[in-house]
């Protein structure tokens, strides 16, 4: 029987009544998981078959009228905007060996892709040429590199930022609307 | 007074406008769960656990059109949080049988529920899985053969050594 395992001199079971069976968890993981399933199109009104028909030609018309020229990363859908997540290092960022944290951030960005949400980003090589030249900033902060993700809104990709590998290194991010023009 | 919505009622929201509500309703009646699940399964690792809790709501929120009812909603939830646990523990480092025997070491110190909760979290991951989903959730040995891959008589072994090495470190005796 299943039950004599646990026939033992601690009474079976019995230490273990003692355990709650559910635990608080992080604010931020609703948030997280909703924006995840936000991305990967789980809300709002279900497409009908029509629909999906509808709208797979229009972006078959749309890709042969050469709209469509995205060198990496994913196309985001009608129902996302566009957000850039701009990576700045200052003084105590802490980055480890370069290479490494490509690696890493490549790694992030490609669960991103995964999960749904479109994403495209580069580095930025530490030269700069302002024009004027007197627009240099004047802090020891820098532009580092970017990304440009797929969100339906500021919220969900703030969700996506916070979970960017920048903010462990001790970088900061600024999240920013991109205005379609 | 209003009755909170029963689970079927919110599933069938969700699946058919999209209702976020809905999910959101489901999500924190049930995470509380599955997180816990999650965090004994992984060891303690939160983060961890967050990832795998994410995951499990990503999988379930695809394949609930499936869902047959045959379990509660919670049962079938924390089955694919089982699986996500799984999958990362593969992806860790292989434990010896060294790590049993320092899972055991270590005198026991503050209350009752915390010190069980420590001793469990330094179990193996092979170990602590079978005692998490046996003792804790109920799963039987051949549910847990199924689940994990393994003999049920295997689970039954690593249970029985478990549980001696946790008796062990909380110095119970015999």
């Amino acid at each position: 029987m299943e039950d004599e395992i646990g026939s033992g001199s601690d009474g079976g079971k019995g230490p273990w009544e003692a355990l709650p069976r559910e635990g608080p968890y992080p604010e931020s993981l609703e948030e997280r998981t909703v924006s995840r399933l936000r991305a990967e199109g789980r809300f709002g009104p279900r497409r009908s078959a029509l629909s999906v028909w509808a709208a797979a030609a229009a972006l078959a018309a749309a890709f042969g009228a050469g709209w469509i020229a995205a060198r990496r990363g994913t196309a985001p859908d009608d129902r996302t905007a566009r957000f850039v997540l701009l990576l700045y290092e200052g003084r105590d960022f802490d980055g480890g060996p370069p290479g490494n944290r490509v690696g890493e951030y490549r790694h992030w960005a490609a669960a991103l892709r995964r999960s749904g949400v479109a994403v495209s980003g580069e580095k930025l090589a530490p030269e700069i040429r302002a024009l004027p030249p007197a627009s240099l900033p004047a802090g020891e902060e820098r532009l580092a590199g970017f990304f440009i993700v797929g969100a339906r809104d500021i919220g969900s990709a703030e969700a996506i930022a916070r979970e960017c590998p920048h903010l462990r290194h001790g970088g900061w991010i600024v999240v920013r609307p991109v205005v379609g023009t | 007074m209003t009755n909170a919505p029963e689970d079927r009622d919110l599933v069938r929201a969700f699946l058919g406008r999209g209702d976020e509500a809905a999910f959101r309703v489901l999500f924190r009646r049930h995470t509380p769960a599955m997180f816990l699940l999650a965090s004994r399964l992984l060891g303690g690792a939160d983060r961890g656990a967050e990832d795998a809790v994410q995951e499990a709501w990503s999988r379930a929120a695809r394949r609930l059109s499936v869902f047959r009812a045959e379990s509660t909603l919670r049962t079938w939830l924390c089955g694919i949080v089982v699986r996500c646990c799984r999958e990362m523990l593969r992806r860790r480092r292989p434990e010896t049988e060294l790590d049993l025997e320092m899972a055991a070491g270590g005198g026991p110190e503050g209350e009752e529920a915390f010190e069980l909760e420590r001793v469990l979290a330094r179990l193996p991951d092979g170990f602590r899985e079978i005692v998490v989903l046996h003792d804790l959730e109920g799963y039987t040995h051949r549910e847990i053969g199924v689940r994990l891959g393994i003999r049920p008589g295997s689970s039954k072994s690593r249970l029985s050594r478990a549980r001696a090495a946790l008796r062990e470190s909380l110095g119970i005796r015999r």
